[in-house]
């Protein structure tokens, strides 16, 4: 019914014709868009950039648009046949980057800001948008945590980790202006994202730019055509890497007794006759199972997105639809998600105009109760010695009763322990522009994002028995019992206005300024209920269950944030550039007198392309571009706890003295700071935009980012007794460079006449130091002290292993170990003939050398094909546990323990092995055995696609239409022999597994 | 005039949304410092708090040293038993790799301490500020006397730990927080003074009487407790003026009505502890909102590992050691036994007389388990089970053992001796001891009978270090799974480095460490 009201019926038709090149080489363009202003009716150019339509009068307007060109209007002007030469957008000096609060000119910007466009970013077939950012530019690291759908866990960081503080080292993100979240945005919706690296491009988001500003604009109408476009697509995921271990029962079983024998325990060992039933018997009753086999699959994927758009001269719309279903490659997981985007925009009248954008998601996550790293761990903790399920289909707790595992995996999927989360996103805006005169505009924008979350975690009550004789042994461990139901809501809104003022005087003081107000207000609450016993678990509502064992909770909490801000450009003959900027941020988490800071940033630009002497030289045919940039500013940081420097007292510690009726506790648990004050980060920058011939531009970026008066816990005595204060104190470093270069390149004539390519190479590097801290903190395996960066690795050093008890005498006594040949060698670092926890250093590798990613692209008479590299050079982690120390919670080592040392097999390289969580200190203490190297370089993506030009599709009424084929995390190079290399830090070996993606789509215009 | 239409509009807007308050938030949920201790209710409330702090849900990540449910991983560091988990570094402190940064107990028994102590700071400074009416003398003293208790269980457990730490009266801040040490005598004396105040202060009635509180045997208990750790010399010799005074207190109990309970079993279930004549005091616990993981963690977990020595260790039946006795069938090594080794330790899984048994999810690496605590009434063990026996911090048949020990050191083994420990051992299903016992003999027998009758109480460590057993008992562990190292500077632990790191060279570090 809708689509109705914009056909246009199409009058005494005349026709016009031309040929559509690219302004810079000449060269035709195929498949360019040509429409009728205000119409639905139009054609593509033909593979000779040639086009012919007809149009209703002579007096219309033609609009040509294509992917990577500015859009161009042309009145017909009672012509028949109009030639168009297309701007490319990547033209220096005419290119509009989103800063904040507005859009500036890339020629005229001074602050250092990373462009990204939509189409580049969905390329690769994935449904997080946070991780599609990865490698895009230089300066923003992207880690994106495990493959589990809908939790994938992405870790932004903008330059390094600025701070220590609890407010984390997360960026802003402002999705049309207002701050959200990348989650809530579907990838296809996205026009363009904005990097703020720097103080004076992100100062005006004043006491949140700290950690740079992300600032994402989302799809919107165009005028002059109605466009309805599809796309689709399929994939297939499978585990980046998988484990091999040892899944041979007989095998297993023999390690086992060695490992256990070897730890000392000389109770719950195999007997060798079941050992020999094992080598021998049938294989159902004594099996060797692959657990990992049977839990993880390939995962369907397919995502659909529709998209309306089009409008008149006065009013725009897109609205958008987007559906994706995403299987986990482990049993047991899903992600659902909905959403719907509508943008429309009207000039009411000459000076108003007015729009309105709202943004809904419904996702669905389906998992395990106990989450996607448990339910890896959970798998890989059984051993090969039974069968998921006895043949009579009950569920298997154990072969025999000194096994050891954590929960049978196949039973908490099948009985669907499982935690549903449902969120509900509504973002909101409405925005209005009055235009006094063309020197002064007055924008406002009001919006409301809404957050609803309801989990609901079920946990049934299964029976396990053993493998062998059926006896029931066991409940499944699911961490409890009944049924939680848990809702949450988050009502952010946000206010902002401002007034822009541009001049010019005289012939060359070209003047801006910007002054507005903001305001934003967060209420958080949640409410849970719980209720244990269920007379099915069929029936998984609160009420279903019995009240006799039950609990409620809740909670509300709210923020607040108001704002002043301002920006002064001036620029002289577009050659010498200066800016200001300005915030004055008043928080609710600061005390009144202190909850207000003030964040200046300052910038001056240089063109010196633009200098008589080489525009006027033959410097000028080479030099497309060249400017030299330095900013300097302050940036702040709030976020930390919402009432850090109140006195408030606790509930805490009940005690029932009767036995019969809980009397509640209150009590001081911690120190409040009534003088705490925003934490600032200042940041100098410098840099330089370079473009030669046209065509290669590279960005250069160096920054020197300090961080003070961090808001942290202060360090406090045990003597108090209560949690440290929050304080400001400390400071942290991060130096770094930037580099991004780019190299477009249009094949005139020969054999491949027509091909466009680009190269891209982006790396960044920086250095942390934490300069001031206070006393040195020792964590188990990592080290905080001043000079030394942030968190730094801090344990022993192994060198090898012992051959001998010759070599164990001789060698300084290590700790109070019963030291044996084939165990670990400490080195004694400082020579005092005992090893000791005074022999632990720090090791380098706590922050990756550099990060890198190249990507090359190109075109050709209809085919394109991408290549994207992204990598990380000299990072570590120190990963332990399951996968990697043997038999943890039982789980089968991997293959290489074969290799283990033994008496008859002395290995240099790998220790005895020993049992689980019960191996001694001797091989569990933090060393470098257990710190791996985890640099490595992966195809991120490969994208393949053919488009057909509407001179092929037209007859079936399409204007274009593009199939691909995109490929994910296709190869992996890396030393780190866990499950993969791209992971949030140290902690256990596994993760959920990352996702090698296979996908194949399709893209329609219609 | 449109224009102006949309400008008053977006104006009016702006006026509705910012006002004076906007920036004002406050939580709904916690109380201000400013807006409580003002009624009688307040300190009732936050006396509470002093309670509750004791009785942890016995998570060993959550909570070490201060943790009622947790004692029993205390006996990991003897030769009672091993923990698999190495809950409070329990391992490297058994193989005797005891250093200021070893973390788990050196850090947790300082901090937990402290904690507790700052809590009761905190209340007994805000009673003495209270001005208002409502809160009489004897019940003011009262709720002093019942948190200076808990103060007083806090300096002795410090000045068993570590011997020489600040003694800390008062609430800290930023500015003052860094205490230098006191003397461990000075330690002590705090402590005496805390709990004297509490023996003169707390009801005179027997604990099953008092709805919960703690009465003024429960402090009395504490103090015999603390005083016989201080009864012999570094040599191990008897300190007669000390045990006299354990005598006389531990006497002065036994004439408060309290008696040991018919079965062993009843101190620690669940059905048979309200009201129970042998405790004297415990923390308590309540389904389902005040329960703790004891269930869980011993019994499917196994946190705590009996050793098979502590095993053999104890007595068949007939009274004799295991090597010795006529009785004793290695065959069935549970029958004929001491009638407490059942109901201390399971094989394989727990199991019970009465019905129901479970099969534990965690490694039994010593064979063995720890079922003195667990509650059958609670089976399956598992994350949803809602624990909530009381865990005995004072009992009836500690008092008598503590009588039997002084006065046997002071006066031989007379009668009164027999007659504290014979009801104990008969319980168990053992005949009385020999009358002619050496004082020597009585000693070996005393002791023999702590190390069972208390077992996994969290005092096997308490009786190694007083009797200054502690290197020849521990250095001859041989079944042990790690190899046991004990060294003279272990009875006294370091302080915890990040404490003397921070401490500005106020806070000295413990001699040869």
């Amino acid at each position: 019914m809708v689509l109705a009201t914009f056909i246009v019926h199409v009058g005494h038709a005349q026709q016009v014709e031309g040929v559509v090149t690219d302004a810079e080489t000449g060269e035709s363009l195929p498949g360019v868009n040509v429409v009728v202003q205000g119409t639905t009716s139009g054609t593509s150019t033909d593979s000779e950039g040639n086009y012919s339509l007809n149009v209703p009068s002579l007096q219309d307007t033609l609009v040509f648009s294509f992917i990577g060109y500015q859009t161009q209007s042309v009145p017909i002007d009672g012509r028949s046949s109009i030639d168009i030469a297309l701007q490319s957008q990547a033209i220096s000096g005419e290119e509009l980057v989103v800063v904040g609060y507005g859009t500036q000119e890339k020629a005229n910007l001074t602050g250092s800001v990373s462009s990204i466009g939509g189409d580049e970013i969905a390329k690769r077939p994935v449904t997080n948008t946070a991780s599609l950012l990865q490698g895009r530019a230089p300066g923003i690291q992207v880690v994106q945590n495990s493959g589990q759908p809908g939790a994938e866990d992405v870790n932004i960081q903008i330059r390094g980790q600025g701070t220590f503080s609890g407010a984390g080292s997360e960026p802003l993100v402002l999705i049309d202006g207002v701050p959200g979240s990348l989650s809530d945005v579907a990838p296809n919706d996205i026009s363009n994202i904005s990097v703020l690296k720097d103080a004076a491009s992100a100062s005006i988001y004043g006491a949140r730019g700290a950690n740079g500003v992300i600032i994402v604009e989302t799809k919107e109408g165009r005028s002059g055509e109605f466009l309805v476009s599809y796309q689709g697509q399929y994939a297939i995921h499978t585990p980046t890497k998988s484990l091999d271990l040892i899944t041979n029962s007989a095998e297993y079983m023999r390690l086992f007794n060695e490992a256990r024998r070897n730890t000392g325990i000389t109770s719950g060992l195999y007997p060798e006759e079941e050992i020999a039933k094992y080598e021998n018997g049938d294989s159902e009753q004594y099996p060797s199972t692959d657990w990992m086999d049977i839990m993880i699959d390939p995962a369907p994927v397919h995502e659909h997105q529709l998209n309306f758009s089009g409008g008149n001269e006065a009013t725009t719309y897109r609205v958008s639809l987007a559906y994706t279903n995403q299987d986990g490659v482990m049993r047991g997981f899903n992600y659902e998600r909905f959403n719907t985007r509508v943008k429309v925009s009207s000039q009411v009248t000459e000076a108003i105009e007015f729009g309105g954008n709202i943004g809904l998601q419904k996702g669905m996550r389906e998992n395990p109760a106990q989450s996607g790293e448990d339910t890896y761990l959970s798998t890989l903790s059984q051993a090969p010695t039974y069968r998921p399920t006895l043949p009579d289909g009950r569920y298997t707790f154990k072969a025999y009763p000194f096994e050891y595992n954590n929960k049978n995996t196949v039973a908490i999927v099948e009985n669907e322990v499982f935690s549903n989360i449902t969120n509900y996103t509504v973002n909101s805006q409405l925005w209005v522009n009055i235009d006094f005169s063309d020197k002064l505009t007055w924008y406002t924008k009001g919006a409301v994002n809404a957050d609803f979350d309801e989990n609901k975690t079920f946990r049934p009550e299964v029976q396990l028995y053993n493998y062998h004789t059926g006896e029931p042994m066991s409940f499944l461990d699911v961490g409890g019992r009944g049924l939680t139901v848990n809702d949450n809501r988050n009502i952010f809104t946000n206010l902002y206005s401002y007034f822009n003022y541009t001049d010019t005087y005289g012939q060359f003081h070209n003047f801006h300024a910007q002054v507005g107000y903001s305001q934003e207000e967060n209420t958080y609450q949640y409410l849970e209920g719980f209720r244990q016993e269920y007379v099915t678990s069929n029936l998984r509502v609160l009420n279903a269950g019995t009240p006799s064992i039950q609990r409620a909770s809740g909670l509300e909490e709210s923020w607040a944030l108001m704002s002043i801000f301002g920006r002064v450009n001036y620029n002289y003959d577009e050659r010498y550039f200066l800016e200001a900027n300005l915030r004055y941020d008043g928080t609710s988490r600061i005390s009144p007198q202190e909850r207000w800071g003030l964040f200046p940033s300052y910038s001056v630009g240089w063109r010196i392309s633009e200098e008589n002497f080489i525009s006027n030289s033959s410097a000028s045919s080479w030099l497309s571009e060249l400017k030299l940039r330095a900013s300097y500013g302050e940036l702040g940081n709030q976020n930390i706890g919402l009432y850090p420097y109140q006195s408030l007292l606790t509930f805490t510690g009940n005690y029932s003295f009767d036995n019969s009726q809980l009397s509640p506790g209150v009590a001081q648990t911690s120190l409040s700071n009534r003088n705490l004050k925003w934490e600032s980060t200042t940041v100098l920058d410098i840099g330089m935009d370079l473009t030669l011939f046209e065509s290669l531009d590279i960005t250069f970026d160096w920054y020197s980012k300090r961080t003070e008066d961090i808001l942290r816990s202060s360090q406090v005595t045990d003597l108090v007794g209560l949690s440290a204060p929050v304080v400001n104190s400390g400071e942290m470093l991060n130096k770094g460079v930037e580099l991004g270069i780019q190299y477009r390149k249009f094949v005139n004539g020969g054999a491949l006449d027509g091909l466009q390519y680009q190269i891209g190479v982006n790396f960044d590097k920086y250095t942390n130091e934490l300069v001031t801290f206070g006393e040195r903190e020792i964590r188990s395996y990592s080290i905080l002290q001043e000079g030394e960066e942030w968190d730094a690795f801090y344990m022993l050093e192994t060198e090898g292993i012992f051959q001998s008890t010759e070599e164990v005498n001789n060698a300084p006594p290590q700790f109070s170990d019963n030291t044996q040949p084939g165990d670990l060698r400490y080195k004694d670092q400082n020579g005092d003939g005992v090893i000791n926890q005074d022999d632990r250093v720090i090791i380098d590798g706590r922050h990756p050398d550099f990060n890198y990613s190249f990507n090359l692209s190109g075109q050709w008479k209809g085919f394109d094909a991408s290549l994207f590299f992204q990598g990380v050079k000299g990072q570590k982690y120190f990963a332990t546990n399951w996968g990697q120390l043997p038999f943890t919670q039982g789980s089968p080592p991997a293959e290489y323990w074969k290799d283990r040392w033994t008496e008859e097999n002395p290995s240099e390289s790998l220790p005895r092995i020993y049992f689980g969580f019960n191996a001694p200190q001797k091989l569990t203490r933090p060393s470098t055995f257990w710190l791996e190297n985890g640099s490595y370089l992966r195809l991120k993506n490969v994208n393949v696609g053919y488009t057909f030009g509407s001179e092929l599709v037209g007859t079936i009424g399409l204007r274009s239409a593009r199939i691909f084929f995109s490929g994910d995390n296709l190869l992996t190079f890396t030393p780190f022999p866990g499950l993969d290399p791209e992971r949030a830090g140290s902690g256990n070996f596994v993760r959920y597994p990352q996702n090698k993606v296979y996908s194949f789509g399709v893209n329609v215009e219609f | 005039m449109k224009t102006l239409k949309y400008i008053l509009l977006i104006t009016l807007v702006f006026t509705i949304g910012a006002c004076e308050d906007f920036l004002n938030k406050t939580p709904n949920d916690q109380p201000t410092e400013s807006t409580f201790w003002q009624s009688q209710r307040d300190f009732e409330i936050g006396l509470t708090a002093i309670y509750g702090d004791m009785a942890g849900n016995g998570y060993p990540w959550e909570e070490f040293a201060m943790n009622s449910v947790l004692y029993p991983n205390l006996d990991n560091l003897t030769d009672n038993s091993y923990g698999q988990h190495n809950y409070g570094g329990s391992q490297q402190l058994v193989q005797g790799n005891i250093t200021p940064t070893t973390g788990g107990y050196i850090n947790d028994a300082y901090s937990h301490s402290y904690e507790n102590i700052a809590r009761v700071n905190i209340f007994l400074q805000n009673l003495q500020n209270f001005e208002g009416d409502g809160i009489g003398e004897e019940v003011r003293s009262d709720y002093e006397a019942q948190a200076r208790f808990f103060r007083a269980f806090n300096y002795w457990k410090l000045y068993f730990f570590y011997g020489a730490v600040p003694v800390i009266k008062q609430p800290l801040t930023l500015e003052n927080q860094n205490q230098p040490k006191n003397s461990a005598e000075e330690v002590f004396n705090a402590f005496l003074e805390d709990v004297n105040f509490a023996i003169n202060n707390l009801e005179d009635v027997h604990y099953s009487e008092n709805g919960g509180h703690l009465v003024k045997a429960s402090a009395q208990a504490l103090k015999a407790r603390a005083l016989l750790y201080n009864g012999y010399d570094s040599n191990g010799n008897p300190q007669p003026q000390i045990l006299e005074q354990v005598r006389d207190i531990t006497q002065s109990i036994m004439q408060g009505g309290y008696s040991l309970a018919t079965n062993y079993v009843d101190v620690f279930r669940e059905g048979t502890q309200e009201g129970n004549p042998e405790i004297i005091f415990s923390a308590k616990y309540l389904a389902p909102d005040k329960i703790h993981h004891g269930d869980q963690m011993y019994g499917d977990w196994l946190v705590v590992s009996p050793l098979p020595s502590f095993v053999d260790s104890y007595e068949a039946s007939d009274g004799e050691p295991i090597d010795q006795s006529a009785v004793y069938d290695p065959e069935n090594p549970f029958e004929n036994r001491d009638a407490r080794l059942t109901k201390t330790v399971f094989r394989d899984g727990p199991s019970f007389e009465e019905g129901g048994a479970h099969s534990p999810t965690n490694d039994v690496p010593t064979e063995y388990g720890l079922k003195k605590f667990l509650e059958p009434g609670h089976l399956p063990y598992g994350y949803a089970t809602l624990s909530d026996q009381d865990w005995v911090i004072f009992r009836y048949a500690e008092i008598m053992l503590m009588y039997a020990e002084a006065q046997n050191e002071l006066n031989g083994p007379n009668e009164s001796v027999h007659e504290a420990i014979n009801p104990i051992r008969n319980r168990a299903g053992l005949p009385d001891l020999d009358d002619n016992l050496t004082q020597a003999e009585m000693r070996e027998k005393i002791r023999h009978e702590r190390r069972i009758e208390l077992a996994f109480e969290g005092l096997r460590y308490y009786d190694l270090k007083r009797w200054r057993i502690a290197e020849e008992v521990l250095n001859n562990v041989d079944d042990g799974i790690l190899s046991y190292t004990f060294e003279e500077k272990h009875y006294l632990w370091p302080l915890p480095q990040s404490q003397i790191d921070q401490s500005n060279g106020e806070l000295e570090q413990n001699p040869d460490y």
